[in-house]
């Protein structure tokens, strides 16, 4: 380890290239989650001080020196001594989120702080079905729901109406319940036999009519 | 350095993951749409800042994903690169096969598979597969197929298409430069010759770092479209600013799609241009590959 670590930090701080660079740096990161002690907290934001110390530790590779005579030991107290000082910087102050460090989820979206609006996740993947349920129960106005009845029902006739000239039965209104609304969607190689047209015919369809059809759709739902 | 038997990198999923995840799921018209969307997000998220540590720029609100109407409509955990977009896919714990839904098939710079665990605490990145793999019929992708995570670099790595065609309706990206500005006050071959009303000439720097020095030229393209709806395109190269001629075995070819090439020139001492001239079919792909002392530098094109 001492060997392949010394040899991965120089080989970072040598590196010109841009994509060497990302590469020599991407396995540092391996040797790096290899070390053992590094520091670890129980804090909810401890993933998020964990994230940003790696990110610390790639942009500042440059200007590590080992303190110890061992590469990997100096390597894991200097990570611990930003990783403890994040982390200290977390329990200080525990509820002062930075509002720039979210995205805004759509235009619609743009003045509502998510962090102000929801509360702390705590979530498995056994529990992740009964708990969305209940969020989506909460939720009155329901973009899911408004872009299914669409798919659904098609109103305007729309996705009916665009298909291949010879083919009316591979319109994007059949093709979208099959492959969007079903779970799992259907191959598209069993869509073809069903509707009677060729794999290639369907998928070109698809992506070059059916696709730009229903993002335009889902742009002027969410508006 | 042996990265295909290395420990996957893992990163941890924080707070703001948990949290866009929650809020794009109870959008979703049921439970099974509620939970793609929470896996997708979490997984896009967590690469995301993966990418961050690798001052990588990737842009979440370009990204379908961030969109509540197209993560609704589709199947999408897209991440914007500056040339294309990566498309982020998981495996729940115990598969060894993930679905690629049909609507991100083949126009990927590639796909990053992550597994997740039980207790969705942290995700690892398994590996990569470049989109020149996945065709419109490939419905799964397994861990055997994945290549190290590192050749991801390498096709982020890949320069953007110049789209030619778009130049028609007037469409060009910063790089490419008007001739009278590019060359300014420069004399150039044949560019304002026959054909003028409708070619379209745009100019752009080429640099190449070779022992810490700074060496450019210019590549000119000249484009004019044909009654046959083929492409005439006239390539020139010029010295860059403050010389007067082209470095001495500075070559230039042009590839094919497939990689074959089709033509090339050498510039000789004294040589203040160097020019070639082919004809292209709409929606052709080529290469143009500059290669100064040993480095090459490609430019694509898509006619």
């Amino acid at each position: 380890m001492e060997q392949q670590l010394s040899k991965a930090i120089s080989e970072c701080r040598q590196s010109t290239d841009t994509t060497q660079r990302q590469k020599c740096l991407n396995h540092l990161l391996i040797l790096i989650q290899q070390l053992p002690g590094i520091y670890f907290a129980s804090h909810q934001d401890y993933p998020e001080a964990y994230n940003r110390t790696l990110e610390w530790v790639c942009k500042n590779i440059d200007r590590f020196e080992p303190t110890t005579d061992s590469v990997s030991r100096s390597m894991v107290i200097w990570i611990n001594g930003y990783l403890k000082w994040r982390i200290r910087d977390l329990y200080i102050s525990d509820n002062s989120y930075d509002p720039n460090r979210v995205y805004s989820s759509s235009k619609k979206d743009n003045n509502i702080d998510l962090i102000e609006t929801i509360a702390d996740p705590q979530i498995s993947l056994s529990l992740l079905d009964t708990q969305i349920e209940k969020m989506q129960a909460e939720k009155e106005e329901n973009i899911g729901n408004a872009i299914a009845n669409y798919i659904k029902q098609d109103l305007g006739n729309n996705l009916t109406t665009t298909h291949p000239r010879k083919h009316p039965q591979c319109n994007c209104h059949c093709l979208a319940q099959r492959l969007l609304l079903e779970d799992p969607p259907d191959k598209v190689s069993k869509i073809a036999r069903d509707l009677a047209v060729n794999n290639q015919t369907l998928y070109s369809h698809w992506k070059k009519k059916c696709l730009p059809l229903l993002q335009e759709i889902s742009n002027s739902i969410n508006n | 350095m042996n990265p295909t038997q290395s420990k996957p990198i893992t990163i941890l999923l924080d707070n703001n993951a948990h949290r866009y995840a929650q809020q794009f799921a109870k959008e979703q018209s049921n439970p099974i749409k509620g939970k793609q969307v929470y896996l997708n997000t979490l997984t896009v998220y967590s690469i995301h800042t993966y990418l961050k540590c690798l001052n990588i720029n990737s842009n979440l609100a370009n990204s379908d994903c961030w969109q509540t109407g197209l993560r609704a409509m589709f199947n999408v955990a897209d991440i914007t690169l500056s040339n294309g977009k990566l498309e982020c896919l998981w495996l729940l714990p115990g598969e060894e096969t993930t679905t690629i839904p049909l609507e991100i098939r083949e126009d990927r710079l590639g796909y990053i598979v992550v597994q997740l665990e039980a207790e969705l605490k942290q995700i690892e990145l398994l590996g990569f597969i470049s989109g020149d793999n996945i065709k419109f019929d490939t419905e799964t992708i397994n861990i055997s197929q994945l290549q190290p995570l590192e050749t991801l670099f390498d096709v982020i790595a890949t320069p953007k298409k110049t789209p030619l065609n778009q130049w028609l309706n007037n469409i060009f990206t910063s790089d490419w430069q008007p001739v009278e500005t590019i060359l300014a006050g420069r004399i150039t071959r044949s560019l304002t010759t026959a054909n003028s009303t409708t070619a379209i000439t745009r100019g752009k720097t080429i640099a190449w770092q070779i022992n810490s020095l700074e060496q450019e030229i210019i590549l000119v393209i000249k484009m004019m479209p044909q009654s046959d709806k083929t492409v005439d395109l006239c390539l020139q190269l010029y010295p860059g600013e403050g010389n007067n001629n082209l470095h001495a075995g500075l070559s230039v070819s042009i590839l094919d799609a497939a990689n074959q090439t089709c033509m090339s020139a050498q510039a000789k001492d004294t040589d203040d241009w160097m020019q070639l001239e082919f004809s292209c079919q709409p929606k052709e792909e080529f290469k143009v590959e500059m290669n100064l002392e040993g480095v090459s530098i490609v430019e694509q094109f898509l006619a």
